[in-house]
Formats: structure tokens, C-alpha cells, sequence
């Protein structure tokens, strides 16, 4: 075993048991006595008895009697003489019994009248030997021993009971363990205060019986709280359930019971007893953990049927098959970065220049993209639309426009405009102003009216404008193509 | 392949995803099916019920994190036949229409034009 701490002095205590019954029993005795000649007749006659190997420490005044009980040790018997020359037996006695109280104290004197004696036996003394009668000393002290070490001994197991006892309270306090007991005879319950605050109450009194729990439970988990006590009580399994339970505010928390069934020398059950746990927030943990599986799984399939919609639409508006497989990545490229973006953003919405420089970032770079307005934030939804569709107007721009001629430039810009200036309304929720939003192309080739709609078109002026309740012009103004988007103002397009 | 003809309905498709109404539209404009929407919010479809106009719905179950519910029971109510669309499976339908046709997303074209010639207004 490894000690980390000494034993504190005083407390020492023999375990009772010799390891080997060959070898002597170390014994420290402290000898209260000014007389050297009554001490060496004590020594002898400690000699004398068996099995026991006696190390005497003697004393002989008030203050080297308090030092050698107060510091040292330990012993394992204290005798003591009844008068001495600066201090008296009696008061050695109260010391010894306040601070050694487990160490046997025996008066050996000359005299004792038979008061004394009794006065000392019940003061605490476990014995006494009067100098005419030394010899009685061998049986006494050697009975003293015995059943001190029989005391002790007792005590000791007390004592680790009762530290067991606290190590198992704090474990369970620091663990959030209730405990809890039931007897089948009578249906009686004892709880402990965790166990009750479980249930949402304060005193665990209020569930002094099974039939008072059942109270607490929630009415649909009820027939099955009762049918696991009942299979616990007759298969012998261990109880292991989770129900609901109603606080008196109405709120619901879920607890988790583990117990199993007691029984009697018979092997009939007599009870059942464990622990409780307070499991709600895991079992919140675990339904938040459901819904965000459901919400993934709805969020893929939406993405799988967006990505079938961008590759049928691409494949219409190909003007070869070979020219396919590159609009078609293209634009998946786009709805993955939307995704990235999204996903640093918690899925939360994103703000209109992140998902401006989105796709533009590099143009700006190079100095042919100007991107300017105030602070807006979109919701997930509408930053996606809104990405696609900057990623559309930019992909036109390099193939046909502004970005593929040396001098092309784009400006980008937004603003608020309020209600009062016309030709922006109310949106439709109330809120008022809107969200105009500028794409300008100047210094690229003539802009020629394409032949028929593409994809690109198709997404703004009809997708965006309806996904936005907004008006949206998309104009291939011989100049620079020009498009400008009116969009409500609302909780999914809010300025900062 | 669709056998019965619907090229003579029309047909309200409820959804807030563009590129899936797009997707939506081309179907059944191939078919020679008249569209009306997309309704992209609930309010927005209770909008055009209101107007009417049409014989047949399509209708997303989930707009913008809104259910769908109030659209389905009013078109329950107005006798006029829906199919929902959904990415959510036959748990995600509203409680009062479990009985009505579903197709999953993502869907074949010819799911949605097999499920109009099936449910149409006969």
C-alpha cells in the first residue's frame, strides 16, 4: 500500500490480528510514576507476561506527561500511579481520556481507597493494581490489552463504514446519483434529495411511497414505468428504464432508473433498489441530434434535385453536347462554393458582399470589377439564388462581355431605397424600402440580343424574380448588358 | 410513358427553390401543360387558391421553413386535387393529408406528369 500520509500521532492503533503468532506483540507503554524503585517492580512484571514485547516509556511529571500524550507514542496502555509529588493521578487521567481515548489507562498505586476507585473506573480508567498485589498486574493489563484491541477493532470498522459511507455519498452527489429504496411489502419509498430533485421536488418525503412516484411520472410512460418494476421484481433482471416526469410548473425532463430487486435469505424479493439520473438534457441532445439528421437528409435530397435541374436545364440550353460537360461543372462548382460559404456561416444567411466577392473576388483583383454598397444580409435561400445568379452574369461576361475584352469593366453596386421613392412600393410583408441592385457592363465588344433564352436568363428573370417577389430588368443593351434587381425588403433581405 | 393526355390542364406548382420550379415548369410545359407560380411562401400560394385558375397543384411541403399545411387544407377545402413534392419522406406530410400522393425529390419527369394524369380532375 502506498502511504501518501503519515498517521497522525495518538491514533495509533494495533490491528489486532499478530502476523505470526511466534513473534511478540510490540506494546508502548507510558508509565506515570516519580518512584524509579515502583517503576523497575512494573517493568517486571510486564516482563513477565507472555507474547508481548513491552517498550516503557516512563514519566514523571505534569508537563512531560502532557508532552508524551500530546506528542508521543503512539501507546498502546498508559499505567499511571494515583499521587505524585507536583500532580495526581485523577487529573493524568482526564488528559489521557481527551486525548487518547482509545489507549487503556490502569492505575497501579500504593494505595487507592475504595472510593478512589470507583471515582477512577468512572472517570474512564479501565482498571487499577494496587503495589501490594503486583502480581494482578499480569491479568490485568493483559485483559486491558485484549479488549482494547477488541474495541479498537470495532471502532475501526465503525469508522471505515462510515468514510465508505461518505465516499459513496460524495460519489453519488458529484455524479448526480439519486438513490432510492422500495419495499415491495408495504409499497414504501425512501429517497434520497437528488432522487427527488429529479422528480422536481424539494423534499423527498413527498415520495414516501410508490404509488406518490407514480404521480410524478408522465401518463403515457406510467403503464411502462410500472411494467419494468414488475418484470425487475419476478425475472431477477436489472432494472434499466427511462421515463418522463411531469414538474409541478408543467415542465417535462426525462429520468433515468437503474435498480435491481433485493431479496431474502428465501430468495423471495423483498424490494428494489439503485440510482436515478436526470437525463434530460442528453435526451434533448439526442432529439435535436434527429432533427438535424431529418434536416440533412431533406437538405441533400433538395441539392440532388437542384443539381438534376441545373444539369437538364444545361443540357437544353447546350448548343452542342461537347459543350455540356463545362456549363454544367461550372455552374455545380458555383452551387458547391455557395454551400462553403454557407457552411462557415452555420447555415445562418450570409451577407451580400461575401456572396458578391463569391464569385467576383478574382475580377476585382485584377481591377476590371468594382463591387460597392451597404451592409445587407440574405437569408440561406436567397444566397444561393443570388450567387447562382451573379456566377451567370459573371460567366457571360467573360465568354461575351465586358470581362472579355481588354478595357471591360463591371460595376456591382446596391443600395436601400426607401418606400417613398418611386418606382419602389412596400414590400409585401410590410416592410418598407427595398434592395436595388445595379450590374453594369461597359467597354466589352457590342452586346448582341442573344438568338434565345439560356439558363442564365432564365434564372433571373424568372426564378430570381419570383423566388424575390422583386422586379428584375435584364437588359442586352448594345453598350454593356445591363440588369437591375427591385427586391423587397423583408426578414430574408434585411439591411444591417 | 403518360398515356392520358394532360396537355389541357393547368397546373399551380407550389415550390420556393427556383431551379426546382424551373425544372417543374419545363416538364410540364413539354407535356403542353399551361403553369401557373411558382408560388415561392405560403402566403404567396394562398394568394393565387384565392385566384383560382387552375386544376391541379404541386405542392412543396416545407416553404422557406414554413409547412405547408394551410395550403393543403385549403385546397382540400376548395376540391381541388394536389400532389406533394418533398426531399422529406411520407413522415414529413401534414397529419390531415397522409392519404395524398407523393413524389420524392429528386423526381423523373415522367413522375410528375404520370402523378397529374393519375390525380387530375377527371
Amino acid at each position: 500500500m502506498t502511504r501518501l500520509l503519515d498517521p497522525p500521532a495518538g491514533t495509533h492503533v494495533s490491528d489486532g490480528t499478530p502476523a505470526d503468532p511466534k513473534l511478540p506483540i510490540p506494546c508502548r507503554v507510558l508509565l506515570l510514576e516519580d518512584n524509579g524503585m515502583d517503576a523497575d517492580l512494573v517493568r517486571e512484571h510486564l516482563l513477565m507476561i507472555d507474547d508481548h514485547d513491552f517498550d516503557v516509556q516512563r514519566v514523571d511529571t505534569r508537563q512531560s506527561f502532557i508532552a508524551a500524550v500530546t506528542n508521543g507514542g503512539p501507546y498502546d496502555l498508559i499505567l499511571s500511579d494515583f499521587d505524585l509529588p507536583d500532580f495526581d493521578g485523577m487529573s493524568a487521567l482526564a488528559i489521557a481520556r481527551e486525548r487518547l481515548p482509545r489507549v487503556p489507562f490502569i492505575f497501579v498505586s500504593g494505595m487507592l481507597g475504595e472510593e478512589n476507585a470507583i471515582e477512577a473506573l468512572k472517570k474512564g480508567a479501565t482498571d487499577y493494581v494496587v503495589k501490594l498485589r503486583m502480581e494482578r498486574l499480569q491479568v490485568v493489563v493483559r485483559r486491558a490489552l485484549v479488549e482494547a484491541r477488541d474495541r479498537n477493532e470495532l471502532a475501526d470498522k465503525r469508522q471505515a463504514l462510515a468514510e465508505s459511507e461518505a465516499r459513496l455519498r460524495f460519489a453519488l452527489e458529484a455524479g448526480r446519483l439519486g438513490s432510492w429504496e422500495l419495499t415491495l411489502a408495504d409499497n414504501r419509498l425512501r429517497v434520497s434529495s437528488i432522487c427527488a430533485a429529479n422528480l422536481g421536488l424539494s423534499d423527498p418525503d413527498e415520495l414516501a411511497s410508490y404509488d406518490r412516484l407514480l404521480e410524478h411520472v408522465h401518463p403515457e410512460d406510467r403503464d411502462y414505468q410500472q411494467a419494468m418494476v414488475r418484470q425487475a421484481v419476478s425475472s431477477g433482471s436489472p432494472l434499466d428504464m427511462e421515463y418522463r416526469t411531469v414538474w409541478s410548473d408543467g415542465s417535462v425532463h426525462w429520468v433515468q432508473v437503474r435498480g435491481r430487486a433485493v431479496y431474502d435469505r428465501d430468495g423471495t424479493p423483498t424490494g428494489l433498489a439503485g440510482v436515478s439520473l436526470n437525463i434530460t438534457d442528453r435526451k434533448k441532445a439526442e432529439e435535436r441530434q434527429l432533427l438535424l439528421l431529418e434536416e440533412l437528409n431533406h437538405r441533400v435530397k433538395n441539392t440532388l434535385a437542384m443539381v438534376q435541374s441545373i444539369a437538364k436545364q444545361t443540357l437544353r440550353a447546350a448548343p452542342s453536347v461537347e459543350a455540356f460537360p463545362d456549363a454544367f461543372q461550372s455552374r455545380l462548382r458555383a452551387l458547391a462554393q455557395a454551400h462553403d460559404l454557407l457552411t462557415r456561416r452555420q447555415w445562418q444567411g450570409a451577407s451580400l458582399s461575401e456572396i458578391a466577392a463569391l464569385t467576383l473576388e478574382p475580377h476585382v483583383h485584377a481591377g476590371r470589377v468594382k463591387v460597392g454598397g451597404p451592409p445587407v444580409n440574405l437569408t440561406t435561400g436567397v444566397a444561393v439564388s443570388l450567387h447562382l445568379a451573379f456566377h451567370e452574369l459573371a460567366t457571360n461576361a467573360a465568354k461575351y462581355g465586358a470581362l472579355s475584352a481588354e478595357n471591360g469593366r463591371v460595376e456591382l453596386d446596391w443600395e436601400i431605397a426607401k418606400p417613398a421613392q418611386p418606382p419602389v412600393r412596400a414590400g409585401k410583408d410590410g416592410h418598407a424600402g427595398a434592395l436595388v441592385l445595379r450590374w453594369r457592363e461597359s467597354g466589352g465588344p457590342p452586346v448582341v440580343m442573344p438568338t434565345r433564352r439560356g439558363f442564365g436568363s432564365r434564372l433571373i428573370e424568372r426564378g430570381l424574380a419570383h423566388e424575390l417577389e422583386g422586379d428584375v430588368a435584364l437588359a442586352f443593351d448594345p453598350a454593356g448588358v445591363r440588369c437591375r434587381l427591385v427586391i423587397p425588403l423583408s426578414s430574408r433581405v434585411s439591411p444591417q | 410513358m403518360t398515356d392520358a393526355n394532360i396537355s389541357d390542364l393547368t397546373v399551380l406548382i407550389v415550390e420556393d427553390e427556383p431551379l426546382i420550379a424551373m425544372s417543374l415548369e419545363d416538364a410540364l410545359l413539354d407535356q403542353g401543360v399551361t403553369c401557373l407560380g411558382p408560388a415561392g411562401s405560403v402566403a404567396a400560394a394562398l394568394e393565387m387558391i384565392e385566384a383560382g385558375g387552375f386544376d391541379i397543384a404541386l405542392l412543396d411541403v416545407n416553404l422557406r421553413g414554413e409547412r405547408v399545411d394551410a395550403v393543403a387544407d385549403r385546397l382540400a377545402v376548395a376540391g381541388i386535387p394536389f400532389i406533394f413534392t418533398t426531399g422529406h419522406g411520407a413522415e414529413g406530410l401534414p397529419d390531415a393529408h397522409r392519404a395524398r400522393p407523393v413524389i420524392g425529390k429528386p423526381f423523373r419527369d415522367l413522375d410528375i406528369t404520370d402523378a397529374l394524369a393519375r390525380h387530375r380532375p377527371r
